[in-house]
């Protein structure tokens, strides 16, 4: 029984921009992420109600900068690996349509 | 109308700091495109950002003019979307411990003060900007991660009117912190709004429309009456509100439909790993309330108190801090009346920069020779109509109001001995016109001012002219 059902697993797909092509690749997708979740279930067996959430793997507090410019890529550096520009901008596809 | 309306805001503010919320890249409006980026802004794998100590600050401000309350530890998280805007596809923003919370602000409607609840106020990278063309889009990515605080109101607005006047008075709060432009027109105050409505006496909330493309205060007011009418309409139709974003036209003033929401964004926010916790001891946060200058209310309450101005007055001198502090400067500097002074601010000044669509610093008119000018006024050196003429100049051309007046020959004479010396000139050469207002026409004294005016090039002071022409003639 697949803990995750297909449609779910489209959605997460379209989130991540992850194309499936055909129900074929998304067996094989649901079969993987079936094992991801198997080997999460590890976990949930430890007692953890003691153990507070960690987010960082140092608790490191207050790492601020003062606000202070310290310099820009010029914009040419800045376009140089797009694969389309015009006017010292980004040209992207239509993003209205 | 059967129903309530229920309006909440979400109003963005961009903080004018130098630098990036989360990098040393500038942070100015108006540079070329493109050119205020470091490789965090472009995405670039591997470039970590680090908080701006300024930006936080300048959020914690806001927060507190805002009367909000702010957390000892507060915290950054990711918000997950894809948009050119935003290459790194998160956005860095605050979900669970935004730095403000629960605070309010007070607006006066019909008279009476409301208070509107504020749910939060949190620090956040902006996005890029994009234009659309028609088979393309360019992107500018210099406002991307500049520092921009999103400020969400409870629902607690019941008419656009409320909407209106609330986002009035968090503009003119925000602005008098000093920290923001709050410009609409140059994207530093954007403004989004939720609107449902309920039949009265209902607890529950109707399904809710957000309304987007707001570019002004007025279209925020017009975006609203018209969507609560379409919400009413359709209700009453027997049809149903769907929740979706609409946007505002502005040339029909209608409501568009943009998209519908299906379901809940899923932004997947977690915690930014990137980023640590920032610890806000009590005494940073009282270090940063004494920061906070005199408030609009605070202004406003001490000029109806102080300076007994009208309300109304006073209102309208506190809705932007240039106009205060230009009517302080008038009041404390240059010891004008503030009744006079608020008059011509709000009248003249008023007039000009609505007119020609400026602001006031854009103009060469000063606290210093607006005050001058009046005291000119006030002693008899110039008449009301000559003022009027003296402040045209003023406002376009600058300089000093003595100077000018002089300049333009638009002094009064009031000096007593010089219209002494006239009156007597005049009524030499017009000994039938003495006989005449002895005789009891007092048409006489009428001719015998004309006579003096005219010698006078029209500068001697009418008031002081006939004082002097009444002593001299009854001398005689």
């Amino acid at each position: 029984m697949p803990e995750i059902d297909k449609k779910g697993l489209q959605h997460i797909a379209n989130l991540a921009r992850i194309e499936i092509k055909d129900e074929k690749e998304l067996d094989i997708l649901a079969e993987k992420v079936e094992e991801v979740i198997e080997h999460s279930k590890d976990l949930a067996a430890l007692d953890l109600s003691d153990v507070e959430p960690l987010t960082h793997p140092i608790e490191l507090f207050d790492v601020t900068r003062e606000d202070v410019v310290d310099g820009a890529v010029s914009q040419e550096d800045a376009l140089k690996n797009s694969q389309s520009t015009a006017d010292g901008q980004f040209k992207v596809p239509n993003m209205l349509s | 109308m059967h129903f309530e309306t229920v309006i909440g805001l979400e109003v963005h503010v961009e903080l004018n700091t130098n630098s990036k919320a989360f990098s040393g890249a500038p942070s100015h409006f108006g540079a070329e495109p493109n050119t205020n980026l470091s490789v965090l802004e472009l995405g670039y794998p591997g470039a970590l950002p680090v908080i701006n100590k300024g930006a936080v600050e300048y959020a914690m401000k806001a927060a507190l003019a805002l009367n909000m309350e702010i957390p000892e530890v507060t915290r950054f998280d990711r918000k997950h979307y894809f948009y050119p805007d935003n290459p790194s596809a998160y956005q860095i923003t605050q979900d669970k411990e935004p730095i403000g919370q629960n605070g309010w602000i007070e607006i006066e409607v019909n008279g009476e003060k409301k208070r509107i609840g504020i749910t939060r106020l949190h620090l956040e990278a902006d996005a890029g900007k994009s234009i659309h063309k028609e088979d393309h889009s360019l992107v500018d990515l210099n406002r991307h991660g500049s520092a921009l605080v999103e400020i969400v109101s409870e629902p607690d607005l019941r008419t656009p009117e409320e909407a209106y006047l609330y986002l009035e008075k968090l503009r003119s709060i925000i602005q008098y912190t000093g920290v923001s432009d709050v410009k609409m027109e140059e994207g530093s105050l954007r403004a989004d709004a939720n609107i449902s409505i309920r039949p009265y006496g209902q607890d529950e909330f109707g399904t809710k429309t957000e309304l987007k493309n707001l570019n002004s205060f007025n279209f925020v007011r017009r975006g609203l009456e018209h969507e609560e009418k379409r919400q009413a309409a359709e209700l009453l139709a027997g049809g149903e509100i769907k929740q979706e974003t609409r946007r505002f036209d502005e040339k029909t003033g209608e409501t568009i439909l943009m998209r519908v929401k299906e379901h809940a964004d899923d932004y997947r926010y977690f915690p930014e790993p990137d980023l640590g916790p920032v610890t806000i001891s009590e005494e940073w946060k009282e270090r940063v309330r004494a920061s906070i200058p005199e408030l609009p209310d605070v202004l406003k309450k001490r000029y109806v108190d102080e300076y007994k101005l009208p309300e109304y007055d006073a209102n309208i001198l506190t809705l932007a801090v240039e106009t205060s502090d230009f009517f302080n400067q008038m009041v404390e500097e240059f010891g004008t009346d503030p009744k006079l002074a608020s008059n011509w601010i709000m009248t003249s000044v008023t007039e000009y920069l609505n007119k020609n669509q400026v602001e006031l610093k854009d103009t060469k008119i000063t606290p210093e020779n607006l005050s001058e000018m009046i005291k000119l006024i006030e002693d008899g050196t110039i008449s009301g109509k000559q003022a009027k003429r003296l402040f045209t100049e003023l406002i376009t051309k600058g300089g000093s109001a003595k100077q000018t007046a002089k300049d333009l020959g638009m002094e009064q004479i009031s000096d007593p001995e010089t219209l002494t010396k006239m009156v007597t000139e005049v009524l030499d050469e017009n000994e039938q016109s003495i006989t005449d207002f002895k005789e009891g026409k007092d048409r006489a004294i009428g001719f015998l001012v004309g006579q003096i005016m005219k010698k006078s090039r029209g500068q001697a002071n009418p008031q002081m002219v006939n004082k002097i022409l009444l002593e001299e003639i009854n001398k005689r």
